[in-house]
Formats: structure tokens, sequence, C-alpha cells
């Protein structure tokens, strides 16, 4: 590596960490979703079991990744050095191929994938699935081009990274394995399935070991995997909604620059001369594929209101870079390959997300200054500090981040509730409902967190009944609020006990 | 039937197409328009403009809305879609003369942008009228017309009589045009047949005012207070500005075709180029024509994230599409000046803008669904049809919509009135809020419909006090509209 090159890649990665410095613990967002991630970690910590002894339909890394982060200590400041080394590490491994593919500006695609990844209006923070599998992908997508001794089993080892973290990611990756194994030549195909499959294995079989000696194979399946195929999905979106879906969010994520350039060059590069166009076929399939969960069907936030979720549209990050790599270092045409051509689209590409992170960087709001998070009724329980099962957050995911921070387990495994609210026929006997009542009373759980108004999104009258008759039964509100939205609620006997 | 004729055609449909998105029945509701209409409206009744009612724009719209007004709206877009029609053939035939690869490329994304149903507040508004009229500049100005200069001059005069401050981005072609050696005739001439070409409107103008003795109304009015009131209001910084017009792009799906063309002038005037100045000076007329935004605030709080003043970037219609020209026309960069490079970078600029029109026509929204012209109040006051001078519209100006359906002159020439809600010093003494009394009380004008209610509307608590007293006095509430906070008010006596 020369002097220059040096140089930029110390630039590079010096940007990179600025941009992870944005989400370092005191500035990143609270996220209901992060909450969960880091309530596995811990729950996973105090030998607690994913699934079995507390539902998400997440693949078990995310909460492996979370436990790691809190055993290097420091609060948040674990993870947050995990996401950033990861940064760090696609940004300097996509320098290398960039400059070993002698790209004109082997400095663009390493700053794009930075900016893009670290665009505060899509990924809604630092830590969420979607980010770890895009840097799996950005590794993945180097190890593919490089040639590394053991690619086979690396690619295969973070094929089983991205399965085993966001599953649906892994479907992006298909199209680079399938070319590996299709148009090259350097060893028998079989032996090369045999590499893939020992790395996937590397992934899988630790895994399978754990919940196998828990005795939680089957919770695994069945939330881990099941879930997602039977309820996650079945909620259908016409294809003009997934299509104005998909351009509302990557307008509102500043992303439609990128996406279009990509797109463009991408699909114009396949009918120009190109040096390999199976491999520009691979990045454009890589490229839709990424945009699977969006096609995945429809969720909703309380009855009617389908959510534009952004950071389904993080992979992009990764997919967009590489189908940039392959159009502009194979391209044999010189209006995708030449200099001249090349320096409108790397303004292009970087300006707006150059602005984003701008806006971002110099209007950071402390985490601490959360509404949730200095709300009234966790500020008493900072004074009346529960212990392990003596909270209860109950549909009012935000509120799951109280866990995590009095550090203590929730009375029941379902630590969200939101199923309630978007299928119909969810727990339509309520026998859920009634495993989650059965938990609290045997924990004498002293508080709970609940909204009354949320319990209109339940689309199940008789379960939102069933549940507010135990809670009229059971509980009664604590007036601590300044507002009229009293959330905490507290054990009729306790409150007695208390009272005298 | 050639290649380019086809073209032609399918071009001008194209551009007929947008248009039609917008004929009366789907043309949106828009308070400034509305204002424009009544202004036709007292044309046609005899009135004059500044002197009988008062706004701060040019005159020019208001004789366009005259045509409109002798024919329901629909001569108004004739005129507009006629207008857009010549300067999608001009533009088409401009860079058939450059022989740009795909001369059909700019026309299209002026077409394209011009019709934003996301910013361009429907068609009539004036920034409309001077974009289709920067286009026609432009085309004369690459071209050799014999009165090229006297043509530029009139246009520029309609520009500037039709919204002052796009007259600003024609100042780098004019100091081109006027450089020493861009042409064989003398400067001195030049600048003649300009100064005679912008007399051609001027002229007529003031001619009008001073025959009906308006003359000073039409100052004080159309420029005097643009400097004044309308340049001095909210302190918004720099930086706001900028996240405005991002917004603003982003909102109305400006943003890629804005970047890429500004981008690519960018790079051409780095680039080998037949006319590089001409370059420059099309990428120096793109903020030229939003400085708009610069020129002070118009709300009560900045707001820079939202859809406020969506017409302030309408402009960059005519100024993006003369870059994108420009940089296609003499770019000498092998690369850049080719069909193909030139296709993808048409691509990107179209595609975003050519979705919004999509959307917008497979949802057009009628009048008849507008929660303005359906509102009860307004239905009433549609079954009453009260004669001229009977019927007054106080704090909103989209609501001036059914005194226009009705065809009613309003007691004052203060037909809106947000400048009593931004600024705290306006009418201090009461005086003009006294003189809106007077008429009302001289005209003994039957209803009002005041949009004020709820004690934050006036930024002086005592204009508060003395209108809404007023009111108690001689009128009482017939129905209340508490969607859009209004309240129909009838006179006591006219019981």
């Amino acid at each position: 590596m020369t002097r220059k090159n040096s140089f930029v890649l110390f630039f590079l990665l010096g940007i990179s960490f600025l941009l992870s410095l944005c989400y370092c613990p005191p500035f990143d967002a609270m996220f209901d979703d992060r909450e969960v991630f880091s309530y596995g970690g811990m729950a996973i910590l105090k030998g607690l079991v994913p699934y079995r002894d507390f539902f998400d339909h997440k693949p078990p890394g995310i909460f492996f990744i979370n436990a790691a982060g809190q055993l290097l200590g420091g609060g948040l400041w674990g993870l947050w050095v995990i996401n950033m080394v990861l940064a760090l590490l696609a940004t300097g491994a996509l320098y290398r191929i960039c400059l070993q593919n002698r790209l004109h500006f082997p400095w663009l695609l390493p700053l794009l994938f930075n900016l893009m990844v670290r665009d505060n209006l899509v990924s809604l923070g630092a830590g969420m699935t979607r980010e770890y599998t895009t840097y799996f992908f950005v590794l993945f997508f180097c190890i593919f081009m490089g040639k590394a001794r053991f690619r086979e089993n690396l690619l295969g080892l973070f094929t089983g990274l991205i399965f085993f973290t966001q599953q649906e990611q892994v479907l992006a990756v298909l199209p680079f394995l399938l070319y590996a194994l299709l148009t090259e030549r350097s060893r028998p195909v079989y032996l090369r399935i045999a590499r893939i499959g020992l790395g996937f294995g590397l992934v899988l079989l630790p895994i399978l070991f754990y919940f196998a000696w828990n005795h939680s194979l089957a919770y695994l399946w069945e939330d881990g995997f099941r879930f997602n195929m039977v309820w996650y999905t079945a909620q259908p979106k016409s294809l003009g909604d997934h299509f104005r879906t998909i351009k509302r969010c990557l307008d509102a994520g500043n992303y439609e620059v990128p996406f279009l350039i990509a797109l463009v060059l991408g699909g114009t590069a396949f009918f120009l001369r190109h040096k390999r166009k199976g491999l520009l076929l691979a990045a454009l399939a890589a490229f839709f594929l990424s945009l699977a969960p969006e096609m995945m069907g429809n969720r909703f936030e309380g009855r009617a209101n389908p959510i534009d979720s952004l950071p389904y549209f993080l992979p992009l990050a990764g997919s967009v870079c590489a189908l940039l790599f392959v159009v502009f270092a194979f391209s044999d045409d010189a209006i995708l390959g030449s200099r001249p051509i090349q320096l409108p689209y790397a303004l292009l590409l970087c300006c707006g997300l150059a602005y984003t992170a701008l806006q971002h960087s110099t209007h950071l709001i402390r985490r601490s200054e959360d509404t949730d998070i200095n709300s009234p009724a966790l500020n008493y329980l900072r004074q009346h500090r529960p212990g392990n099962y003596e909270l209860y957050v109950f549909n009012y995911d935000d509120y799951i981040y109280a866990y995590n921070e009095f550090r203590i387990l929730a009375p029941s495994r379902w630590i969200y509730h939101h199923m309630w609210d978007w299928y119909d026929k969810w727990d339509t006997d309520h026998a859920l409902l009634t495993g989650i009542t059965n938990d609290l009373l045997r924990h004498h759980t002293t508080y709970i967190i609940m909204d009354t108004v949320r319990m209109k999104q339940f689309l199940n009258p008789a379960n939102a009944e069933y549940w507010q008759s135990f809670m009229q039964t059971y509980y009664e509100q604590l007036p601590i609020s300044d507002t009229n939205k009293n959330i905490l609620w507290k054990r009729k006997d306790a409150l007695t006990y208390s009272n005298r | 039937m050639n290649r380019h004729r086809i073209t032609l055609l399918f071009l001008l449909a194209a551009s007929l197409l947008l248009s039609l998105f917008y004929i009366p029945r789907y043309n949106e509701i828009s308070g400034d328009k509305e204002v424009y209409r009544y202004a036709g409206l007292l044309l046609h009744k005899g009135g004059v403009p500044y002197r009988d009612v008062f706004d701060h724009k040019p005159p020019l719209i208001f004789f366009v809305n005259y045509v409109g007004v002798l024919l329901n709206g629909w001569a108004q877009w004739f005129i507009d879609a006629t207008l857009a029609l010549l300067a999608t053939f001009l533009f088409y035939r401009l860079g058939r003369k450059y022989q740009i690869p795909l001369p059909w490329v700019p026309p299209l994304l002026f077409n394209l942008m011009i019709r934003d149903h996301l910013l361009c507040l429907g068609i009539g508004m004036t920034r409309e009228y001077t974009a289709i009229f920067v286009i026609f500049f432009f085309c004369i100005f690459l071209g050799k017309h014999r009165f090229r200069y006297f043509a530029l001059g009139a246009i520029s005069g309609a520009i500037f009589f039709m919204q002052q401050d796009q007259v600003l981005q024609l100042l780098p072609f004019f100091l081109y045009s006027f450089l020493p050696g861009s042409d064989p005739s003398p400067v001195g001439g030049r600048v003649l047949r300009t100064f005679l070409g912008f007399a051609s409107v001027a002229l007529p103008l003031i001619l009008y005012f001073a025959w009906n003795n308006a003359l000073s109304f039409f100052w004080k009015d159309a420029f005097l207070f643009n400097l004044g009131w309308y340049t001095q209001t909210l302190p918004e910084s720099f930086r706001d500005h900028l996240i405005k017009l991002k917004t603003l792009m982003d909102i109305g799906n400006y943003e890629v075709a804005v970047l890429v063309t500004v981008t690519l002038g960018v790079c051409a005037s780095l680039f080998p180029a037949s006319q590089r100045k001409l370059i420059i000076i099309a990428l120096l007329a793109v903020p030229l024509s939003i400085v708009t935004e610069f020129m002070g605030g118009r709300d009560q709080v900045p707001k820079i994230y939202q859809a406020t003043f969506t017409h302030y970037v309408l402009p960059l219609a005519a100024s993006i599409p003369i870059l994108l020209f420009c940089v296609f026309a003499f770019t000498r960069e092998p690369v850049l000046s080719g069909y193909k490079a030139q296709g993808i970078f048409s691509f990107l600029v179209f595609f975003s803008l050519a979705y919004t029109a999509l959307q917008h026509g497979t949802h057009l929204k009628s009048k008849d669904i507008d929660e303005v012209a359906e509102s009860p109040e307004i239905a009433y006051i549609r079954q009453q049809r009260p004669p001229d001078y009977q019927f007054y519209v106080f704090g909103s100006i989209n609501s001036l919509y059914i005194a226009n359906e009705v065809n009613a002159l309003a007691p004052s020439p203060w037909i809106y009135q947000h400048f009593w809600r931004l600024y705290p010093d306006w009418d201090a003494d009461l005086r003009l809020l006294h003189s809106i009394e007077e008429d009302v009380r001289r005209h003994q004008t039957t209803f009002i419909l005041d949009l004020t209610d709820g004690g934050d509307w006036f930024s002086n608590p005592r204009a508060d006090a003395e209108w809404h007293g007023f009111l108690r006095d001689n009128y009482q509430p017939v129905m209340e509209n508490q969607h859009l906070g209004s309240v129909l008010w009838k006179r006591k006596e006219a019981r």
C-alpha cells in the first residue's frame, strides 16, 4: 500500500469512527427493538435461555452479540465497541478490494457504505440486527472478491452469521454463493460446497448445541423461525403498496439517490460491455434481495396504519456498494468505467448522505433527554427500585428499557405484546394472557406499566376485557403523573401493605 | 413523419396531459390564487388593483386572471396550457438546433417539474408563469433573431411585472449578452434595444395606473411593501434557509433532479466545454432563481422542516432544465457528450418526477371534496349568493374562494389580513382595522366569515379586542366550523 493509500485509509477509518461516535451510548436514541435485544443479552448472562424464557422472533445471534457487549462491560459501551470495530473492519476490507481492483476513486464505496449504514434516518441508532448483517454482508463480499486460502469456509461462516442474526438477509448472499459454486473452477463443486457447509456449521453447531443442552430446540424453531413464516408474513400488501413504501422510505432516509444510481448503473452495465456479467447479475440479484424484508408482509401500528419500516432498508448500505463495485471495477464501457464520468456519480452518491450525517452530528440528542426515560413512572421506580420479576411492562414497548436500566428480569416470557394488536386470530382463547396473569400472580409482581389507551389497540375485545378485568381486580393506578397519563400500576395488596 | 416530429408530438402530448391534471375542476384551491382571481374579478367590474384591493404582487398576474374570469376559469387554463406547450416546443427546437443527443430531455424535465403537484399548488401561481417566461427568454437568448434584444427586454419586463424577484436569475444571462465581443453589434445598441423591450411592457402598465390615478398605490403596494414589511419578518439563519430548501426539494421530489443537474453542471464546468461561460452562467442562475427563500421568513415560527411556501422552489422548473441543456449542449468531454451517458443521467432526473406525476394523475382530487369548498358555511353562502360588498372574509385567503365563486366584491380593499397576525407592529394605531370596520358599516355588509377566533390569531391583543368587539356589537354568529376554526356572522339588523 502506497503512502497516499495509507493516508486515505487512515482518513476513511477516521470518518467511520466519527460516524460511529455519533451513536455512542450517551447519544444513541432509545428504540424498543434494541431494548428487547439488550434484555435478551442480559437474560442470557443471568442464565436464561432465549425463546424458552423470553419471547422474540429474531434469530439468536443478536442476543449473543448483546450478551458479548455486556460482558465487555461499561454498560452500553461494550456493545458500541463491537459495533464500531465491525464498521472499521468492513471499511478497511472494502477499501482494500477497491484498491486491488484499481477503482478510480477507491475511497468512494467505503465512504458511501459508512454514510449509508450510519444514516440516522434509516438506522434508528446503532445495534439493529440489519446493521450487523450489513457488516457481515460487506465482509462476506470482500472475502468473495478476494483469494484467501479459507475463502469458502469464511463465506460459509459469514452466511451463518447473517442467517442467525437476521434470517431473510441471507437471501442477499445467495446469488454470490451460487456464482461461486457455478462459475469458479478452483476446486470440485462438492468440495466447495463442503467447505462452505463447514464454515456455516461453525456458527450453526454451537447454537444448536446450546439450545439442545438447554432443552430449547423446539422453542428456537417455533419462535426464531416458524413464527416469522406463519404470523409475521400474514398481512398481505399489494405490489403497488410495496412500491410506494419503498419510494417513501428511500426518500425519507435520503437513500433515494444512491439507490437510483446503483439501480440505473447496474441495469445499464448489463447491456454494455462488461468483463463479468455473471457477477453483475449476481450483484443485481443481491441488490433486490436485500429489500426482501419489505416484501415479506405488512406491519401495523395499531389497527390499520401500515408502518413504513425504515430499518428494513439498511441492508442497501451493503448491496448498493457491492453493485457499484461490480459496475465500476469490471465495466469496459467508457460511460461507466472512465474517471470523468465517475466523478459526478461520486459527488451525487455522497452529497445527500453527507448532508444527513452533518445534520445528525450537529443535532445530537442525549439519550438521557428521552421523555420515556424521564417519565414520572420511571422516576418513581428509581426511588422504589423493583427487583427481578417485580416489574412488568404490558403492551408498551418503549418501557422495556426499564428492565435494562434496573437490570431485572420480567415475570413473564412475553416481554412485548404487539401480536395482540396486529393479529385478530392471535391468542383467541386468551391462553397466553392467562399464562401471563398466572406468572404475575406467582411472582407477586408489584408494578405494571400499562397505558389503558393502548388497550384499545387489542384486536380481540375479549382479550382486552380479560386483561382489564385482571388489572382492575389485582392492581391500582398510582397517581404519580403530572399529566392525565398514569401508566404505573401497583399490586393492590402491596399498596395496602405500604400504606399501613 | 420523421422521428423528430413524432418525438415532438409525444412531447407536446405529455405537456398537454400534465396540464390536463389541472383543469378547473381539479385545480387546487390555494389562497394566493384566490387573491389573484379576486383581483381579476375586480378588474372585470371596473376596479383598479392596489387602489381597490390590496396585494403586493406586481400587476400582470391580475390581468391574466382577468382573462380567466371572462371564461369561468377555462380561459386561464387554456392560457396556461398553451404557454407550457409553446415553451416545450421552443425548448425542443433549441435542443435540435444545438444537436443535443436527446433533445426531448430538457423540455420534458421542464414539464414534469412545473407540474409537480407537491410544489406547484396547482396552476396559476406567479412563479409558474415566470418559469415559462424564463424558458422563452433562454430560447431567444440562444437564438439569432433580429429582434433578439428587444424580445429579451420584453420578456424580462413580463417576468418583472409578474414576480419581481424572478428577474434576478436573468442577470447572469444579460451580463453575458452585454459583454464586449459576445455580439458584433455595439453594446450601447444592445442595451437600448433591451430597454425598449422592457419599456414595451412597463409603459402600458404605468399608463394604466396613471390613467386611473393609482400610480402611488401601485408603487407602495407592489414594490415598497415588499422591500419594507415583507423582508423584515421572522429572522431565519442562512442555515435555516438551506434546511428549508432541502426539505422542500425532498418533499416535492425535486431532490434527485436538482442534485444530478447541479452536480453535472459543476463537473461540466471543470471538463472541456465549447461554451464554459454559458454553463457557469446557467449554474449561477439556479441559486438566483430561488433567491426568494432568502428574502425573509413568512411564518410566525420557522417551519424549516415543513412543506410551507412550496412554490418558492418552482422557478427551478426552468433553471434546472436550462442548466441540463447547457451541460448536454456545450460539454466536450467525450464520455458526457454521448447519448448513453446523457440517457443515464436523464433517467435519473426523470424517475422521481415521473413517479410523482403518475401518482398525481391517478389520484386526482376534485374540488367537490375540498374541505374549504365544501364546508357548511361556504355551502350556506353559495345558497345565499350575496351581492357585491355583502360578504367579507377575515382571517383566511383560502375562503376567498367563495367570494370568487359568487362573484361578490369585498366591502374593503383588505381582502387578506395576515399582516395583523405576522407583524406585532402592523397597524399599531388600528387605523387600518378601523377603516375595514368603517367600510363594512358603510356597505352594511350582511355576512362576515371570520377565521380569527381562538384569541391567538392577532399578534396585537388590542387589534383582537377591537375586531371581535366590533363583530359582537354588530353581528351575530350563524354557524361555526370547529374543524376550520371559522365562524359565519350575520349583521344584526339584517334579521
